[in-house]
């Protein structure tokens, strides 16, 4: 609310410094082993891989091989699917959670829902998925549930399958869904709310009018952050996928392992790409909305 | 950035829109009406038994230090709190349980509260758009609006890009568009610096002029709530301990703490010598003090007797001793303080009470600190404290 | 065309027949204190000079207790000699250190350890191992002529039978072949190892090899599990032992191409030591998958000095045969002790050994890429 602070070209310059000073050693090393990697991962990308040996002479086979083949075009479309399904959950779910934890006047219940929602965090997804591995099988809890609900007539497969690789997904990213939405949903000014509610509209109109538009970066943020993380999921695919699911993090891993490098550097290129161009692109596509929104202080 | 010299035209076009639909009759019944209004929160007895009236068109302010239940009271006037004893009535009511979203008042808040990701056009329309308005009527209202608080043009601005001035207006005129019944302010000027705050205060006295809205105003500024209001409830700890004029509130105060919260005052603790229907006669140590004729003084009973600083005189050479009714008080001057249009002297007496004086800075001669003088008033400028 | 009535075998019938394991009547041996183990020479490793060298070994349940009391026992009686144990998966560990090469080959990320024939057979056409010395490792006279590599790029000691996992409380029929992998009584119960973690390739050798096929005709095997795929034969595929252990547990898995060894153990883990777990060696032979010693190129040779020490004193036969008792594992050096309930073990006596199949890690490996990709593409694909 003090807009004359920013607006001296003095105070401008000093805070720019200062942003540059604290910000700067970080920057550097990040970008610095971002850019050697990548360039690693470039070179490594066009070389060439005997069937037993990388040799360090210039060929793009890797990039042949892989654009040209469409197994690993259903990869990508199957991680991508993936991704997306369990992006939609995870925000389907974690909005009104996050929602749900800002309307908790006890603080106590307030604490519980945190350690509810971050608990996963708390243990490594090796164990998470050793858990579900439990509850998702033919004879686990869920089967057993939906078999006592007569909902179902025979157990049916959730483990090992993408349908099991997708709940635990969505248990494991939860929180990083929750997180952003949350914490733009508790910077909110509630008297918005009620200044809304004072001019005619009632909680519903409240809500859709003010609470949404305003959570709208909290949203993207965890739509983002979801994203990315179950594009780049490992372990939940690896030990509840059974096979059935296969991504690129997955076949990665295994051409290093086969010593392929250059496709594995390849496929990491590629998922690299998807990734930024899903940010970049959805950065474009919300540009407009999300400047708005930016200066709402 | 003064308001529209074109003023009375704009408030001329804006009243007509204003007016439509309700009969400006000079009604009898209160815009707001508390009655026994209780408020508790949890074990915390905010608001304790309030009972007011407030009258249509009335500029109406709630003052009190920061605690003392306005908001609270305000709040509930605007439906974001419920009394937990007691009834609120709007234009004679019941209106304990209507929501704040069908009510016929509109509240500006502390902060504003102005949407950030609507410009000021969005802003203004909200109300009108839930109502469901046609567009037409929409764009002039909202453009009414803007006359009203000299803003027009701002429509595409977005809210980041308004200074505070600017946004207080757009508040107001946010507010005023849906025509409320009450207007009720939430200390709404508390953000702005100085000058902007005395611009604005005259600025809203003049929009309530215009549009003759009635206005509750919740403040913790006294001379902001005697700048603008018709009447003022002074409150203090959940209680109301006076209503009335700015004027009576500051020159007959009914209690200590309306007489110490509404400026400054000179309290002098005495006994009741004897009382007849035209003075009080007092008793302050040594000093015998003559007060205005009060029913509670009984004779033996202990009061407090008040003067405003600028109603003490110095008893000197040039003054003579015309008009102080025997009011005479020996003290020294302890400090004087240049205060632009007056000086302000500290003085203690020789019981050592301290004293405030007033005197216009034009007098003919400074007093020195360490002065021995004699401080004199009027009978009918003292008010007691039966409190 | 084995003998089962062989539950005893004479050490020289072992040799004679040209056997692989040892399984030398348990007296005495049992157990030996490795602390006691005699230096394998008089005079300190490197000429006493101070030197430092990283051991590769196995992550997992066993297999740390024996290198570690070797490492405790070699430094005591050599304290010039600095050991840091590398725990890991080979399938993780060999191509970091084919990274490392890149970096330094002066400097590399292992010195000496243990490797599965996997490693063992990339490193050969890569390049990675150096040739060891019997000299400075006379026990290696004692490992079985068929463990020595050409050129000693590695020295062979142990192995484990690669066969049929099963439940034996649900499976009223026995998996006896390969073929069984296939079988329509365990229809949508059967689990493989995933290839990429160092076993689904034995799964694809045991059935290319049971269908007279071999490593360089291995398309009829492919295809097999390609359409059984396709079929719903297979509940999973698994990378990990918990997921088949307890996938097996429960039933929801019946039949399991995995290790033998594994059954012994996990049966040993449970509570009365009588878990469900089974396992048969197919009547084509179990797959041979064999394990060796190395010592990685650019180490210097006082580190080649100390690491072909440590390695002849793991190759004594009270060191590997604790070693075996502890992992289950089937030793290549002869007149190695193990304990009773081992040599009871079908999969421990000299006619299975005999009859395992011994795939052309060769050509397996230079083809194992390709197979790779074709696994991912043919089986796990089409599930």
């Amino acid at each position: 609310m003090s807009p004359t602070y920013a607006a001296t070209p003095r105070g401008a310059r000093g805070r720019s410094l200062a942003l540059t000073g604290l910000l700067g050693p970080a920057t550097v090393f990040l970008a610095a082993v971002l850019l050697v990697a990548l360039c690693i991962l470039l070179v490594n990308s066009a070389y060439h891989f005997t069937g037993t040996q990388v040799q360090p002479t210039l060929t793009f086979e890797a990039y042949r091989h892989f654009f040209t083949d469409p197994f690993y075009a259903g990869v990508v479309w199957q991680e991508i699917r993936l991704a997306v399904t369990t992006t939609a959950i995870c925000l389907v779910v974690g909005y009104p959670t996050a929602y749900a934890i800002t309307k908790i006047r006890r603080p106590g219940w307030v604490i519980a829902a945190y350690i509810l929602i971050f608990s996963p965090l708390l243990t490594s997804s090796i164990v998470r998925a050793y858990g579900w591995l439990v509850v998702l099988a033919r004879g686990g809890l869920v089967n057993w549930a939906l078999l006592r609900l007569h909902l179902v007539a025979a157990p049916v497969r959730l483990l090992f399958d993408v349908t099991g690789v997708t709940v635990a997904l969505v248990h494991v990213l939860l929180p990083f869904t929750v997180f952003p939405i949350l914490s733009v949903l508790l910077r909110t000014d509630p008297a918005l709310r009620e200044a809304a509610a004072d001019l005619g509209a009632t909680r519903l109109q409240g809500f859709f009018r003010i609470t949404w538009p305003l959570s709208f970066p909290g949203l993207y943020a965890a739509a983002q952050l979801t994203f990315v993380l179950a594009m780049n999921a490992y372990v939940t695919p690896q030990l509840l996928g059974g096979g059935r699911v296969q991504v690129l993090p997955l076949l990665i891993y295994e051409n290093i392992s086969d010593l392929d490098w250059p496709l594995a550097a390849v496929e990491a290129t590629v998922l690299i790409v998807l990734v930024w161009a899903t940010m970049l692109g959805s950065n474009l596509l919300f540009r407009r909305r999300l400047a708005t929104l930016e200066d709402r202080r | 950035m003064g308001p529209g010299r074109q003023g009375q035209d704009v408030a001329a076009s804006f009243l007509s829109h204003v007016s439509t639909g309700r009969p400006r009759e000079a009604s009898a019944l209160p815009a707001v009406e508390l009655e026994h209004v209780h408020k508790w929160y949890g074990s915390i007895h905010a608001v304790r038994g309030i009972s007011l009236r407030i009258l249509q068109n009335e500029f109406f302010s709630l003052l009190g230090p920061s605690g003392c239940g306005k908001t609270t009271v305000l709040r509930m006037i605007s439906g974001f709190e419920t009394p937990t004893e007691g009834t609120v009535y709007l234009k004679g009511e019941v209106a304990n349980a209507i929501p704040p979203y069908r009510r016929d008042t509109n509240l500006i808040f502390q902060h504003l509260a102005l949407f950030p990701h609507l410009d000021v056009y969005d802003n203004i329309a909200f109300g009108l758009r839930l109502r469901r308005l046609p567009r037409p009527e929409i764009a002039r209202k909202v453009r009414a609006a803007l006359e009203l608080v000299d803003l027009v043009g701002y429509d595409t601005r977005r809210i980041h890009q308004l200074s505070g001035g600017q946004k207080q207006r757009i508040a107001i005129a946010r507010a005023l568009v849906n025509e409320p019944a009450v207007l009720l302010l939430d200390e709404p000027l508390g953000a702005l610096d100085l000058r902007l705050r005395i611009q604005m205060q005259v600025e809203l006295k003049e929009i309530q002029h215009r549009v003759g809205t009635t206005f509750v105003y919740v403040t913790h500024d006294q001379t902001e709530a005697m700048t603008m209001s018709d009447r003022i409830a002074v409150m203090n700890h959940g209680f109301v301990e006076q209503i009335g004029t700015s004027r009576d509130v500051y020159e007959r105060p009914r209690t200590r703490f309306v007489a110490t919260f509404l400026g400054d005052s000179n309290l002098l603790e005495a006994q009741v010598e004897s009382s007849n229907a035209d003075q009080t006669v007092l008793r302050a140590g040594a000093a015998r003090l003559i007060g205005p004729a009060d029913a509670g003084a009984t004779p033996g009973s202990s009061v407090t007797l008040c003067v405003r600083p600028e109603r003490l005189r110095f008893a000197g050479a040039g003054t003579a001793s015309g008009g102080d009714d025997g009011n005479r008080l020996d003290a020294r001057v302890r400090d004087a303080i240049f205060k632009g249009a007056v000086i302000e002297y500290r003085l203690v007496t020789e019981s050592g009470a301290r004293l405030i004086l007033q005197a216009h800075a034009d007098a003919a001669r400074p007093v020195e600190p360490g002065a021995a003088v004699t401080v004199t008033w009027r009978k009918e400028d003292g008010v007691l404290l039966t409190e | 065309m084995t003998k089962r009535r062989h539950h005893r075998i004479t050490r020289r019938e072992l040799l004679h027949q040209g056997g692989v394991a040892g399984a030398t009547l348990g007296l005495g041996a049992l157990g030996a204190a490795v602390a006691d183990l005699a230096p394998a020479a008089a005079a300190p490793a490197a000429g006493g000079r101070k030197v430092a060298l990283t051991e590769f070994i196995w992550i997992g349940g066993g297999q740390g207790i024996v290198p570690r009391e070797v490492k405790a026992s070699f430094e005591k009686t050599n304290p010039n000699v600095q050991i840091e144990l590398y725990e890991g998966t080979n399938a993780i560990t060999y191509p970091k250190m084919v990274a490392q090469r890149q970096v330094d080959p002066n400097k590399p990320l292992i010195n000496f350890g243990f490797f599965n024939v996997d490693a063992q057979t990339k490193g050969e056409l890569d390049g990675m191992w150096l040739n060891l010395d019997p000299q400075k490792i006379p026990n290696m006279a004692g490992v079985y002529p068929s463990y020595h590599r050409p050129g000693n790029t590695g020295i062979g000691w142990g192995l484990s039978g690669y066969g049929l996992l099963y439940n034996k409380k649900l499976v009223k029929e026995p998996p006896v072949s390969w073929n069984d992998l296939f079988a329509p009584r365990f229809k949508g119960k059967v689990m493989l190892f995933d290839y990429g973690s160092g076993g689904g390739f034995n799964d694809v050798l045991g059935v290319a090899y049971a269908n007279g096929g071999d490593a360089k005709r291995i398309d009829a095997a492919f295809e097999k599990f390609s359409k059984a795929a396709q079929d719903g034969q297979f509940l999973a595929l698994f990378t990990t032992n918990e997921q088949v252990k307890d996938s097996l547990a429960r039933g929801e898995a019946l039949v399991a191409g995995y290790f033998t060894s594994f059954a012994i153990t996990w049966n040993q883990e449970s509570p009365n030591g009588d878990g469900p777990f089974a396992y048969a060696i197919p009547k084509e032979g179990m797959v041979a998958y064999t394990y060796y010693f190395n010592i990685i190129k650019g180490s210097t040779p006082d580190q080649i000095d100390a690491a072909s020490a440590v390695i002849n004193t793991y190759l004594s036969k009270p060191t590997i045969g604790r070693y075996c008792n502890l992992t289950a594992t089937i030793p290549a050096v002869s007149g190695v002790s193990l304990k009773p309930e081992l040599q009871r073990e079908p999969v421990f006596q000299p006619s299975a050994v005999k009859a395992a199949i011994l795939p052309d890690w060769t050509t397996a490996n230079r083809q194992n890429a390709a197979w790779r990709q074709r696994w991912d593409r043919d089986v796990k694909g089409k599930m």
